[in-house]
């Protein structure tokens, strides 16, 4: 698990967006050896971070579909074709940037869980932190 | 009949806003408006609260130049303390200060700007963006993110944070830097300025292709503003107001930051939340100035570091007087960044930085303070009152980019009358009225204090008010 790399973004002010930040804590504390990284938001710094390890696990609440849904799936760095915002990158672009500038781009995957509110609040709604042991088993998964 | 142009909304800037271009009845351009349309409201929901609580309340305002807005707001802070603080504080300080330039002008040089100069202001918009350019200059996007990576990593030690970090306090600091992120980031030093001159050797080649850009590209006569120390030396930190004119001359000097309402007052425009500072003594709008990486480098009499005393020199040639061309606040900010570098390493290299009595205690001694500084985009003013409890009873904010509102409308109405002819906007026309603004590397959010994501829109408006064309982006 050395050679991974978890990274869960979002706004832990704002309800469930902070799921990414809440799921990356827990498994920090399980996995000491794990490096992980919480974000507001993704920046192409990542991309030179990120070109150094094997894989990478992305971690994000999303507002499509049903509260407390989880979907992973793996991310094809060769799809990113437009552009990418100065402080609000892809996490497949950040994979594409990795590989042409540093020769080095991880396998990748992206983890959502669906919230059920993104209100002016630190805590998770109790739909998500229901889900929270999938979340993180899911995400072990991945990583391992 | 006359008509308007909209570009609604501004892209690769940070924050809300569009631009109106009015046309004649022979279509040509009559006038072009900067129109800022995000409100937020900082100075009064900061009524009520303990100012103790103002540093990290106003860094809020901005998630690219949080450090910016933490000095000022601490320097307010002093002032109501009346305090002086410890010399390693205020060293540290200035540290992380200059590490937030360097990660805000290389955002906007290498993430914001790059496309256009490396891809052109004519180039495919499909391709115009941060993947066209590592693919034709990979060296210079991994540049940008070493770059961006060095100041994001010394506020992050220094702070604890990248964003947001609380550690700049009233009366000080809140820890002392250790022996070993002391190390770490003399290490990174020497790395950082091979990037930034190799950058600078690159901007100094392709600058000149950029001929149309640089004689219209809010190039006027305007006064410029911002702070300088004793000797007239570039001061990011503190130092006192110097004014110089558009050949050059210093109208005044060393005027003190808490007098600020002696020289600079604020117009209201009812097409824009952005307010519009004037050099006083001159009226509005003749008052308009400039501030910024561009105007810092106009007033100061050196830079002060060995290297960007050289590069300053050789920009100073560029023209007799003061640099006009807005285009050139992108070589400004390659240069500060290098001066940024250089002035670190001379204050880690003090011998007090490692000391631990980094903060002052006191009380609030006056109801009164003013904290002036340098953020990236040009001179930053918080000013508060407190009552007999400590509560924030008023405050004014004169943010950099605001500073500049008034050169931004007068530039994108230069680049307008220039470029467009007819009704309709071309694609690199279009990107040219953007990218005017983008030389100012205006933070919307900021100057607003408002809340939310940077699009542009801009609009073509007949003489009857009819909405002729309009292209919207972000």
């Amino acid at each position: 698990m050395s050679r991974a790399l978890l990274i869960g973004y979002g706004n832990p002010l704002r309800g469930d967006d902070g799921v990414g930040w809440t799921a990356a804590d827990m498994l920090a504390a399980r996995y000491p050896e794990l490096t992980v990284i919480t974000r507001h938001q993704l920046t192409p710094e990542l991309a030179e971070t990120i070109s150094h390890f094997a894989r990478v696990v992305f971690v994000d609440a999303t507002a499509v579909g049903q509260p407390g849904d989880i979907v992973a799936h793996r991310l094809d760095p060769e799809s990113v074709t437009g552009d990418l915002y100065s402080h609000n990158c892809d996490p497949a672009g950040l994979l594409k940037m990795a590989g042409f500038l540093y020769g080095r781009a991880p396998t990748g995957h992206i983890v959502t869980i669906t919230g059920e509110s993104f209100g002016y609040e630190e805590t998770l709604s109790p739909t998500v932190t229901a889900v929270l042991p999938q979340l993180c088993a899911k995400i072990e998964q991945l990583i391992a | 009949m006359t008509q308007t142009i909209t570009i609604d909304p501004v892209t690769r800037i940070e924050g809300h806003s569009k631009i109106t271009i009015h046309l004649d009845d022979e279509g040509r351009v009559k006038d072009a408006r900067f129109h800022v349309t995000q409100f937020r409201g900082f100075e009064k929901l900061s009524q009520g609260r303990p100012f103790a609580e103002m540093p990290a309340l106003t860094a809020r305002t901005c998630g690219i130049c949080p450090v910016s807005h933490l000095v000022t707001s601490a320097k307010a802070c002093d002032e109501l303390l009346a305090v002086r603080i410890p010399e390693a504080g205020g060293d540290l300080r200035r540290i992380m200060n200059l590490a937030q330039v360097v990660q805000s002008h290389a955002l906007s040089f290498f993430h914001l700007s790059s496309p256009d100069l490396v891809l052109g202001m004519d180039s495919d918009p499909a391709q115009r963006h941060i993947f066209g350019v590592l693919q034709a200059y990979p060296e210079l996007a991994r540049d940008g993110i070493a770059l961006r990576q060095f100041g994001q990593e010394i506020i992050a030690l220094l702070g604890g944070k990248r964003i947001h970090p609380g550690w700049i306090v009233p009366g000080g600091v809140s820890n002392p830097l250790s022996e070993e992120d002391h190390a770490t980031i003399m290490a990174k030093i020497p790395n950082a300025l091979i990037r930034i001159r190799r950058t600078l050797d690159w901007y100094k080649n392709v600058f000149g292709t950029f001929d149309a850009e640089i004689r219209t590209f809010a190039n006027f006569p305007t006064l410029f503003m911002g702070l300088v120390d004793a000797k007239g030396e570039l001061a990011f930190y503190d130092g006192k107001i110097r004014i110089v004119d558009a050949v050059g001359r210093i109208l005044a000097d060393q005027l003190e930051p808490s007098r600020y309402m002696d020289y600079i007052a604020e117009a209201v425009e009812p097409d824009s939340y952005l307010k519009s500072p004037y050099y006083k003594p001159m009226g509005y709008p003749e008052g308009i100035f400039r501030v910024g990486p561009l105007a810092r480098l106009n007033i100061i009499s050196r830079c002060g570091t060995p290297l960007a005393d050289q590069e300053w020199s050789e920009f100073r040639m560029l023209q007799r007087g003061a640099v006009l061309s807005s285009f050139q606040y992108h070589y400004a900010r390659l240069i500060e960044i290098l001066y940024a570098i250089e002035r670190m390493e001379q204050l880690l290299n003090k011998p007090h930085i490692l000391d631990k009595h980094v903060r002052a205690y006191a009380r609030p001694n006056q109801f009164e303070g003013v904290g002036m500084a340098e953020a990236p985009r040009g001179t930053l003013l918080h000013h508060y009152k407190i009552d007999e409890r400590g509560l924030i009873t008023w405050v004014n904010m004169i943010i950099a980019t605001g500073n500049n509102n008034l050169a931004m409308n007068k530039g994108v109405f230069q680049v307008a009358r220039h470029f467009i002819r007819g009704k309709e906007i071309s694609e690199g026309i279009l990107n040219r009225v953007e990218a005017v603004i983008r030389c100012y590397d205006p933070c919307l959010s900021c100057s607003t204090h408002a809340f939310g994501q940077m699009p542009l829109s801009v609009q073509l408006v007949s003489p009857d008010g009819e909405l002729l064309d309009e292209v919207r982006r972000g």
